[in-house]
């Protein structure tokens, strides 16, 4: 009862926060003034189709109107710089798949990777192989993975030149995301955004895998006669893997959210991409709809990893008060 | 047995066989030697035994010096952009001129054999020292102005071009990135600024002067498929391919280079004839009789102040030019000293005039004697009539005679054609001139030009190979020259021309061309390295070397380094006197304060930053409010002080109920005292260790943000690594790495010594942490 209260109160909190967030962005994005690049007809369309809009009332008045379009008609405005006059559900829309396929990728190849290197440590743990990987574990985690993506663009895509430097445009790849020319040139940002995740999934393995084979159940699975390697399949990684999952499902809400560095360094035409535009070409409807898809994800990934600790370790009991 | 021994030796002891130890002794705790190790200190010899903190914190060390004392050490400014040589690659002094590739500003191109000449070229040029003489290959090669270091690979490919297989030579080299400007053009230098480089030539024995390419030249100079900044670098006769060519348009093979070196096509400025000197402004030669002796000394750089146009010839009178016909003959001979002359030929159709001392007279009004006296050019025995197209004429027995009459009057009969040619043997020109056309030789009579064709022209004389660009049939003294004993104009004639009818001739090579309003402006041809160090007063070196801007990598990061840590510190200052204060409060406190405050903390941590930076852009930077640096540290501080106010809530929850606060609170200490004096310090330890994470973490976001523009510190007054990562991408990083590999590895050092010192500290501070690495 107590974690339905628990889950409860935190979407509540989630979505009053959600809304703060959103009201005082729309609030400060539509007190800038707008300046229109159309001209002439153009101009006088523009600005007929504004006023229409309600552009021009008083902005709560402005929020009232939003917010009604966006709840009865899922109408989040539209962009007026980037696709003119194109509804920003489908701006957005038509960037998220490769947004979405980079980080899946990602996903797929950096877990197993990752945890395998974890496991390959706290195995070793202070031997040569322990210390290769925690070094390389290190320099991946403290460097911003952008600034890596450069050394591997200019080595890996220019240098060696295996892989296209650049991600290609939809055009290029024939029309289809899933086809090889398009997979094999997001080679190079998936694996840069996988070098971090791989790093950070190898030091949590590591640090939990080190913490349970030292633990007194693991004395006593090999007392009652398991071998070594036994003991640590049933026991040691099992519960290792506990505190490790959460991240992992996290990590799925989060394969949305892109990555703005990383899509700039390689031209991966994605959300994150966009919303750099958006922002420099002062496209605030598309603007706002990014911001809201950013802080909705952040703020359900963070309930989802909170909220599976709870299902997945039954030490951790969610909402439990003091 | 055993037991039984035992009690039986040790059953009974006497009372008296046991002494008392320390009997009659006051027993004290012996007092410590060493002085009690406070919190700091025992945390100070822990963060000592970890190697990895230890250096990590050296590298800091060096990072901040290198902030701070760079830009002072530096021979770049931070907004001193060099246009020439941007993107120039890293170069350290000791390494110069190795060729290794290794930090020595070179870098591989793979090009054509042209090219390949052009670059070594400029190390040919270089070696001008006002004569023709053939310069050594080995010292051209070992040149310090040869961009080209080493030459690596030289090979033959097969391309096709216009259908056609053509085999190419091409080279790859290490090509030096500050010596392949070699020579540009300096347009509007003042008279002064000359003179001062050529002060600064004397003082330090560099050259920076070199004479002006002849552009004007068709045969030698091709315009067309030149980018017009290294039109300078071709001074060598080359072909519409820029191949190097000879002076017959074959092209020079490299063996043949390597002897003879390179065919100059280097403009002349000053030349001295029989009838004159002239004066070069760059597109017409323009007599100076007239001039003083000091003002033809310097001739290339007067402009003469004889004036002529297609009205005619005007003369400088008062203070203006005034056409030379509308004054009188005493005027012309009086107001302007070109008109001192004793001959002079109009531009009207009445012939010439020669001056007898008093007065002009027309040469057709003379007799020879007359003649004679009047001018040594009538002294002759030929002359060729004013006004006639019937050939040429002898003067013989004090009188003009022409071929025919000369036959008769001297009684030779067939063999006066000997003696005929005797006579004018001076006139084996197979061109001369008069004052009514141009006359070609045809065998042995001379015709007049203009009833030939133009094929006939060609075919007969080679003159008429050329163009021709002025009315040949009014020829104005002052534009021929002495040639083979014959007289011919000058204008229309190329340099190399000129050089090749007159090579006793004195020439110098021009130096500059006047140009803009009275000539005061020069356009120079110099050698840009060393122009480079005449204006700079320093070799061209960049250590990181230079962006696409030109700016010196290596001060740049300093500042980009520099606003990285100072941004920082404020963020890490301002999170920390917010979330403290907030953090005490709410731990506390407790309660329903606590829970209010913390949905605040909630919320804000939703936030995503780059919303919160971008907004905070969009209103105050873009508006004016405030700058861009402003506004990141309020965005980043608006959103990081959370974290610090959490972990001291979390420790005012664990320190709040223990027994020494309560004993505190009874002995009557304030809420305040409570809070700073008796709980806070335990929470120094975690914000310490905070603190070193945040650091690195407002770097790296203030980079990401300056990447990807949000925050654009592109500036002269400020930049960021983040900007000039940015910044290298745009310049191209396939062929530009050092832009962005500089800043790249020193944000990329600067983060992991950051982590290294924090996880150093964290586990000075909190021993019971170690190992875990999060």
């Amino acid at each position: 009862m107590s974690t339905l209260k628990y889950i409860l109160k935190r979407f509540g909190l989630m979505i009053v926060s959600f809304l703060i967030i959103m009201v005082i962005c729309f609030i400060l994005i539509r007190m800038l003034p707008f300046k229109s690049e159309a001209q002439g007809q153009a101009a006088l369309v523009e600005a007929a189709r504004r006023d229409a809009l309600g552009y021009n009332k008083p902005i709560m008045e402005q929020l009232w109107i939003y917010a009604k379009n966006v709840i009865t008609k899922w109408d989040w405005g539209v962009s007026w710089k980037i696709d003119y006059m194109a509804d920003v559900t489908d701006v957005v829309g038509d960037r998220l798949i490769p947004s979405v396929l980079i980080n899946l990728y990602e996903m797929l190849i950096a877990i197993p990777i990752g945890i395998f290197f974890g496991i390959i440590a706290a195995l070793k743990k202070n031997k040569w192989q322990d210390q290769v990987i925690s070094t390389g574990v290190m320099i991946l985690i403290s460097v911003p993975s952008f600034v890596y993506a450069f050394l591997i663009q200019y080595v890996l895509g220019f240098k060696l030149g295996w892989f296209p430097p650049v991600a290609s445009s939809l055009a290029d790849a024939g029309g289809s995301y899933f086809s090889w020319t398009m997979t094999k040139s997001l080679a190079l940002p998936v694996l840069s955004l996988a070098l971090g995740t791989i790093a950070g999934y190898t030091r949590n393995v590591r640090a939990e895998l080190t913490e349970a084979l030292t633990s007194d159940y693991m004395l006593l699975a090999r007392t009652k006669g398991l071998t070594k390697g036994q003991a640590i399949v049933r026991h040691a990684l099992k519960n290792a893997m506990v505190p490790i999952l959460p991240g992992i499902i996290g990590g799925f809400i989060a394969v949305l959210l892109g990555s703005v560095a990383i899509e700039r360094v390689f031209a991966v035409p994605g959300v994150g991409n966009l919303y750099v535009k958006a922002i420099s070409l002062r496209d605030y409807d598309v603007f706002i709809y990014v911001t809201a898809f950013y802080t909705f994800l952040g703020l359900a990934a963070g309930i989802l990893i909170d909220l599976s600790y709870g299902f997945l370790d039954p030490r951790v009991r969610v909402g439990g008060g003091k | 047995m055993k037991t039984d021994r035992f009690d039986n030796k040790y059953a009974s002891i006497p009372a008296d066989m046991f002494t008392p130890v320390n009997k009659d002794k006051v027993l004290t705790d012996q007092k410590f030697d060493t002085k009690p190790v406070g919190y700091l200190t025992d945390a100070w010899r822990r963060f000592k035994k970890n190697k990895g903190a230890v250096v990590a914190s050296i590298i800091i060390l060096i990072m901040v010096l290198f902030a701070i004392i760079a830009p002072f050490c530096s021979n770049y400014e931070m907004d001193e952009a060099s246009g020439y040589y941007k993107h120039a690659r890293p170069k350290v002094s000791f390494m110069d001129n190795t060729g290794t590739g290794l930090w020595d500003g070179t870098y591989v191109k793979d090009q054509p054999f042209q090219d390949y000449i052009n670059y070594v070229g400029i190390a040919i040029g270089s070696m001008y020292d006002g004569s023709d003489s053939i310069c050594d290959w080995n010292e051209v090669e070992s040149s310090k102005y040869n961009p080209i270091k080493k030459v690596l690979k030289q090979y033959k490919q097969t391309l096709t071009m216009h259908g056609e297989q053509v085999v190419e030579d091409r080279y790859e080299y290490r090509i030096d990135s500050y010596h392949e400007v070699g020579f540009i053009r300096v347009e509007g230098l003042t008279e002064e600024e000359y003179n001062n480089i050529l002060a600064w030539e004397k003082e330090t024995g560099l050259k920076v002067l070199y004479p002006l390419v002849d552009t004007t030249n068709a045969n030698a100079f091709n315009q067309s498929n030149l980018n017009e900044v290294y039109q300078d670098n071709y001074w060598y006769w080359h072909d519409s391919n820029n191949n190097p060519i000879d002076k017959d348009g074959n092209i020079l093979t490299l063996e043949q280079i390597k002897e003879n070196g390179l065919v100059a096509n280097y403009r002349y400025g000053y030349v001295e004839t029989e009838d004159g000197q002239y004066v070069c402004d760059g597109t017409n030669y323009y007599d100076i009789t007239g001039l003083s002796t000091e003002e033809i000394v310097s001739a290339a750089r007067l402009v003469s102040q004889y004036k002529k146009d297609s009205k005619g010839e005007y003369a400088f009178k008062d203070g203006d030019y005034v056409l030379a016909s509308t004054l009188t003959e005493e005027e012309q001979a009086t107001n302007t000293d070109r008109y001192k002359l004793n001959f002079v030929a109009t531009s009207g159709t009445d012939g010439e005039y020669v001056f007898d001392g008093d007065q002009y007279k027309k040469v057709a009004d003379l007799t020879a004697d007359q003649l004679k006296t009047a001018y040594p050019r009538y002294a002759s025995t030929f002359t060729l009539t004013t006004n006639s197209k019937d050939g040429k004429y002898v003067f013989y027995n004090g009188k003009y005679m022409d071929f025919f009459e000369y036959q008769a009057a001297s009684g030779l009969g067939m063999s006066a054609s000997a003696e005929w040619n005797k006579i004018t043997e001076k006139y084996k020109a197979d061109y001369t001139l008069s004052a009514d056309g141009d006359y070609v030789k045809n065998s042995n009579a001379y015709i007049l030009a203009s009833t030939l064709s133009d094929a006939q022209k060609a075919s007969l004389v080679k003159y008429y190979n050329l163009e021709w660009n002025t009315d040949r049939k009014n020829p104005a003294p002052g534009t021929h020259m002495y040639s083979n004993g014959e007289y011919v104009r000058i204008v229309g004639l190329s340099d190399e021309e000129i050089v090749e009818l007159m090579p006793k001739y004195n020439l110098e090579m021009m130096m500059y061309r006047r140009t803009g309003a009275g000539g005061k402006n020069l356009t120079v041809r110099v050698l840009y390295y060393n122009y480079y160090q005449y204006l700079n007063d320093k070799e061209p070196i960049f250590l990181f070397g230079a962006d696409a801007q030109g700016y010196d990598i290596f001060v740049r990061l300093a500042y980009g380094a520099r606003l990285s840590f100072v941004l920082s510190i404020i963020v890490v200052i301002l999170n920390l006197a917010v979330g403290i204060v907030y953090g005490s409060i709410q731990g506390y406190y407790g309660g329903k304060v606590d829970m209010i405050m913390l949905y605040i903390t909630q919320i804000l941590g939703g936030v995503p930053t780059i919303i919160l930076v971008t907004l905070f852009k969009m209103h105050f930077v873009d508006t004016g409010k405030i700058s861009q640096l402003t506004a990141l540290i309020l965005a980043f501080a608006a959103l990081g002080w959370t974290a610090d106010a959490s972990a001291v809530r979390m420790q005012f929850y664990r320190f709040k109920h223990q027994e020494y606060v309560l004993a505190a609170r009874t002995l009557g200490a304030s809420d305040f005292r409570l809070i700073f004096k008796h709980i806070f310090p335990n929470a120094i330890g975690t914000l310490i260790t905070g603190w070193a994470f945040v650091i690195p973490g407002v770097i790296g976001s203030e980079t990401f943000y300056s990447y990807l523009g949000i925050i654009n510190f592109n500036g002269t007054d400020m930049t960021s690594i983040g900007t000039m990562l940015a910044n290298g991408q745009t310049a191209g990083i396939d062929r530009f790495p050092h832009i962005v590999l500089f800043p790249a590895l020193i944000l990329g050092l600067l983060m992991i010594a950051f982590n290294l010192f924090g996880n150093g500290l964290r586990d000075a501070f909190n021993p019971s942490l170690r190992g875990s690495e999060d």
